[in-house]
């Protein structure tokens, strides 16, 4: 057995012990210009973790690879949900590949117009096990016109589960691991509450759980739901499939409600 | 709800989660959250019949200040079908509660073995916390490796890390920047380099709460530590607590 420690950050600005700044456009839900993370990569990765420090507004962060002014997008629109009295990190740990000496770039949007948002993104080429390394994410759910995701409403009737809500009609690829964002809908004075949140796929009517009973929790002091992603979870979803997700909750006013994005890798 | 001693920092009884898993489980998703107190926790999650539970994920560090937190801890480690799984907690609050449910994941990725065995490296039993990393007086600068262990029981083939708040509950804004190492005194070599982490002055609390698991290759024997760098100096504030959790 080796070390096998070829891990490496990229996105340091070790000034203030923090990540790339990214700026979002001056106009709300409007992407801003791309900020370079790392001319080039040193390792090649068979994942990352983008590490995502924010606060005010709903966030959405593109994070890509390519040369200044050709940037393809390789995770897009990752949900950073509203952490003004909460402050935390979103985390996202997705299982692409991406080549040592790659330049990666960020941008950002948010219900708040040129709202900051810090990155780092954890180049790890440990692999998961010996699963194999992948290429593409999609992301279904995600609602740019308010940074934000899928609205779920875990209805009127306390501690039930209720109607499904559509995040996606019919997938574009196949997905093999997914990872899951949640939100706040820009919800800066929540209740204190628990959800137990399921995803499905399947046609409407006929939806089949595939993630059940995910704990999320909300609390007045925080404002924020928690935990803001899960995964990636191991999984196996064919192309052409209705993915849904639902929800109960412990409260009924308003603020039962959040968001939630979906994010497939194949 | 998992209830701790009365008695601060001592395990209070097991609390049966399930009393028959549904499926195998190729991984377990412990999910924590806190409607209780503020404190520091050490969870443990057994399986097992009643009174005769062994410890299967040994004392994960939770923490939560001023707002609920809801952690979410993966550890990929196999659970048959029709196991019993139970918790107990400890706090520095006695007597605090914690919500506790566990998701069983029986997906796998392709090709990736199935593990059975999770080592907590780092924690603290006495102040239900773990080890304490100083980022030093010098602002935005590494300081010095606080060690996690001497010399790892068993090989790790995954690695999750737990971070913890010292005990602390009035914090100042802060931002750090932590390596997680392996190798000598001296020589040690970053495996994990340059995670963030912040505190704010709402929730008083250092976040994320959990790094990981990662897939890492680290033979038994070895020492671990850990270093940050951090934009304040203040002597308590610029504290936090590590623990990690090898799996084999």
């Amino acid at each position: 057995m080796t070390w096998n420690a070829q891990e490496d950050t990229a996105g340091m600005t070790f000034a203030s012990s923090q990540g790339t700044l990214l700026t979002a456009n001056a106009s709300a839900n409007v992407k801003g210009v791309w900020a370079q993370i790392v001319a080039a990569t040193p390792v090649d990765a068979h994942s990352i973790v983008v590490i995502i420090a924010h606060s005010s507004g709903d966030q959405m962060i593109d994070v890509a690879i390519g040369p200044e002014g050709q940037e393809g997008i390789i995770a897009p629109n990752l949900m950073a949900s509203n952490q003004t009295n909460q402050s935390g990190r979103t985390v996202y740990y997705l299982p692409i590949q991406i080549p040592k000496g790659s330049r990666l770039a960020g941008r950002n949007q948010s219900t708040t117009g040129g709202a900051a948002a810090r990155v780092l993104v954890m180049l790890l080429n440990h692999g998961s096990g010996a699963s194999p390394p992948m290429g593409r994410i999609t992301d279904y759910g995600t609602a740019t016109a308010d940074s934000g995701g899928t609205g779920v409403d875990p209805g009127a009737t306390l501690n039930t589960k209720n109607s499904w809500a559509q995040l996606v009609a019919s997938t574009s690829w196949p997905i093999r691991a997914l990872v899951i964002g949640i939100g706040n809908q820009n919800n800066t004075a929540m209740t204190t509450a628990t959800w137990l949140c399921d995803v499905g796929i399947g046609p409407a009517g006929q939806e089949h759980v595939i993630i059940p009973d995910i704990l999320l929790s909300a609390h007045t002091t925080g404002d924020a739901m928690q935990p803001w992603t899960l995964g990636p979870f191991p999984i196996s979803i064919p192309p052409g499939s209705r993915i849904a997700a639902r929800a109960q909750c412990s409260i009924t006013t308003a603020d039962r409600l959040f968001d939630i994005a979906l994010y497939g890798v194949n | 709800m998992v209830t701790a001693s009365a008695t601060a920092n001592t395990k209070g009884s097991w609390a049966q989660l399930v009393a028959a898993t549904p499926i195998h489980a190729s991984a377990m998703v412990v999910m924590i959250a806190s409607p209780s107190a503020a404190g520091d926790y050490l969870i443990d999650i057994g399986i097992g019949a009643a009174q005769f539970e062994a410890i299967l994920m040994p004392n994960i560090l939770y923490c939560r200040r001023a707002a609920d937190v809801c952690a979410h801890f993966c550890l990929p480690i196999g659970v048959p079908a029709g196991a019993r799984l139970a918790a107990r907690i400890q706090s520095t609050s006695g007597g605090a509660t914690v919500a506790a449910a566990i998701m069983l994941l029986s997906h796998g990725f392709p090709g990736m073995a199935h593990f059975g065995f999770v080592q907590d490296y780092g924690t603290v039993l006495a102040d239900s916390g773990g080890v304490s990393v100083d980022p030093g007086a010098t602002l935005n600068t590494k300081n010095t490796w606080s060690q996690l262990v001497a010399a790892t029981v068993r090989p790790a083939r995954w690695l999750m890390i737990s971070i913890g708040n010292v005990g602390n509950n009035v914090r100042s804004n802060a931002n750090w920047l932590f390596d997680v190492a392996i190798g000598p005194a001296g020589q040690e070599h970053p495996i994990l380099a340059n995670m963030g982490l912040n505190a704010f002055t709402t929730p008083d609390l250092v976040q994320p709460l959990v790094y990981g698991p990662f897939p890492v290759a680290i033979p038994s024997g070895s020492r671990i530590a850990a270093h940050a760098q951090c934009d304040i100096s203040d002597a308590t504030d610029r504290l936090f607590d590590i623990a990690v959790y090898g799996v084999e």
